[in-house]
């Protein structure tokens, strides 16, 4: 009976063979393990080891003895697993995308806010009006749903239940690989209900930069349907698609 | 290291080496090698997993002896150089493993990596692993970096740190970058 190659296999198979020419200190291989190099060089590393079987195991045996050894993880290497709310807001909602968005909506807002603000007040002069709001409660209540969308768009069974929208407004974070798109081509997010597109964005190609698109979604009005499905399209190329409860 | 009591693991080991035994902590080293190792050598490696961690602990001790009672042996400095001597005896039977696959070649008895039923043993052929190797260049650097780590056993969290990219990042570099990688290999008649 055939089977595919396991993992291990797979990793095994980067020990033999290749060509070992120009190699970086071993040593540097246990930084690597051990949370202590910048991004770049570990990219610089991982770079010549995908072409090196001696440096592919000097990753591997600096992983595996760094593992075993029971010494403690410098403080960047270790993370924690619970991040603090105040990490969570600033990786969400409060990262400076969103919170430039945010900002650049509640801009827009005031203005409508202080026009209908005026409306009522011709019939009660005496009547204090509260302060408005900067945020609209809406957008400063959104949930942040982190979507992937990789494995309806490669045909294979998606979570189940699929991630549901709830009640109240929430802001999608998409997370679109730029690989996938097509060079120059205008981005689409659209949102569906059923067969039917309901909502069509167009999308700066610009934010595929950092591989996240966000979208929020505000609660339905009386007689629009939930979105229960959202895709990002380049050009002619459906580059992300995830189902959702509604 | 603090202090060289006697007994222990290491005694027939040093006694016919001249070297002192070390304390605990040199013994914990040497159980927790024999973990790593287990892990870290590949299959075809197995047959020689004991005879590698015992050279290997000699050759530590060799170190840490020719360092000095005096120099600071710590933990992370014994590890470093578990590190060193691993990697110098894998690499020494991977030579003769794969001298012995060359030969096999050049008389035609090499496993082909299409022929052989067991893809653990399909794996371990040289043909196999430049196909790896070549398809794991073809992948963008960004996928090709996180399944590297991937396939040197890094766990999603260590991959965070390293890679200083957030979890969902990585595990959607991970899942893509093994796709493609498997892909290309079925593209090239392998199994995968």
């Amino acid at each position: 009976v055939k089977r595919p190659l396991s993992d291990d296999a797979l990793a095994d198979a980067l020990l033999v063979g290749g060509e070992a020419a120009g190699c970086p200190d071993e040593s540097l291989f246990w930084a690597v393990a051990s949370g202590d190099l910048a991004p770049g060089d570990v990219h610089r590393l991982l770079d010549h080891a995908a072409g090196c079987a001696d440096c592919s195991l000097a990753l591997r045996a600096a992983r595996e003895l760094r593992a075993t050894s029971g010494l403690p993880l410098p403080e960047r290497a270790q993370g924690s697993p619970f991040p603090t709310l105040w990490e969570r807001l600033t990786a969400t909602v409060l990262a400076p995308r969103p919170a430039l968005v945010y900002l650049l909506l509640a801009a827009l807002l005031v203005p409508v806010a202080l026009r209908e603000r005026r409306a009522p007040e011709t019939g009660s002069l005496d009547a204090p009006a509260p302060a408005p709001s900067p945020v609209p409660p809406s957008l400063s209540l959104a949930r942040v749903l982190q979507l992937t969308g990789d494995l309806e768009l490669r045909g294979e069974r998606p979570p189940s239940p699929p991630p549901s929208l709830g009640e109240g407004p929430v802001l999608l974070r998409l997370h679109v690989d730029p690989e996938d798109a097509e060079v120059g081509s205008p981005l689409t997010v659209r949102l569906f209900s059923g067969p039917e597109a309901i909502a069509e964005l167009p999308v700066a190609v610009e934010a595929l930069a950092t591989g996240t698109i966000d979208v929020l979604v505000s609660p339905a009005l009386p007689g629009t349907p939930r979105p229960d499905r959202v895709e990002v399209v380049s050009g002619t190329r459906v580059v992300f698609r995830q189902s959702l409860a509604r | 290291l603090t202090g060289w009591p006697g007994g222990g693991i290491f005694r027939g080991v040093e006694e016919a080496r001249g070297i002192e035994v070390p304390d605990r902590e040199m013994a914990v080293l040497r159980r927790r090698l024999g973990t790593a190792v287990l892990r870290l050598c590949p299959r075809w490696l197995a047959a020689e997993r004991e005879d590698l961690v015992q050279t290997a602990c000699v050759r530590i001790l060799e170190s840490a002896r020719r360092a000095g009672k005096g120099a600071d042996l710590n933990a992370t400095y014994l590890w470093k150089t578990a590190h060193s001597v691993v990697l110098d005896e894998v690499r020494r039977v991977r030579w003769r493993y794969e001298r012995g696959l060359a030969e096999h070649a050049s008389s035609g008895e090499i496993v082909d990596a299409r022929d052989g039923q067991d893809p653990e043993r399909k794996a371990s052929s040289l043909e196999l692993a430049a196909k790896v190797r070549d398809c794991l260049r073809g992948l963008s650097a960004d996928r090709r970096r996180a399944v590297q780590l991937r396939l040197a056993g890094f766990a999603r969290e260590e991959m965070v740190s390293v890679l200083v990219r957030d979890e969902k990042q990585v595990a959607n570099l991970v899942f893509r970058g093994m796709e493609d990688l498997r892909r290309c290999l079925r593209g090239k008649g392998v199994e995968a």
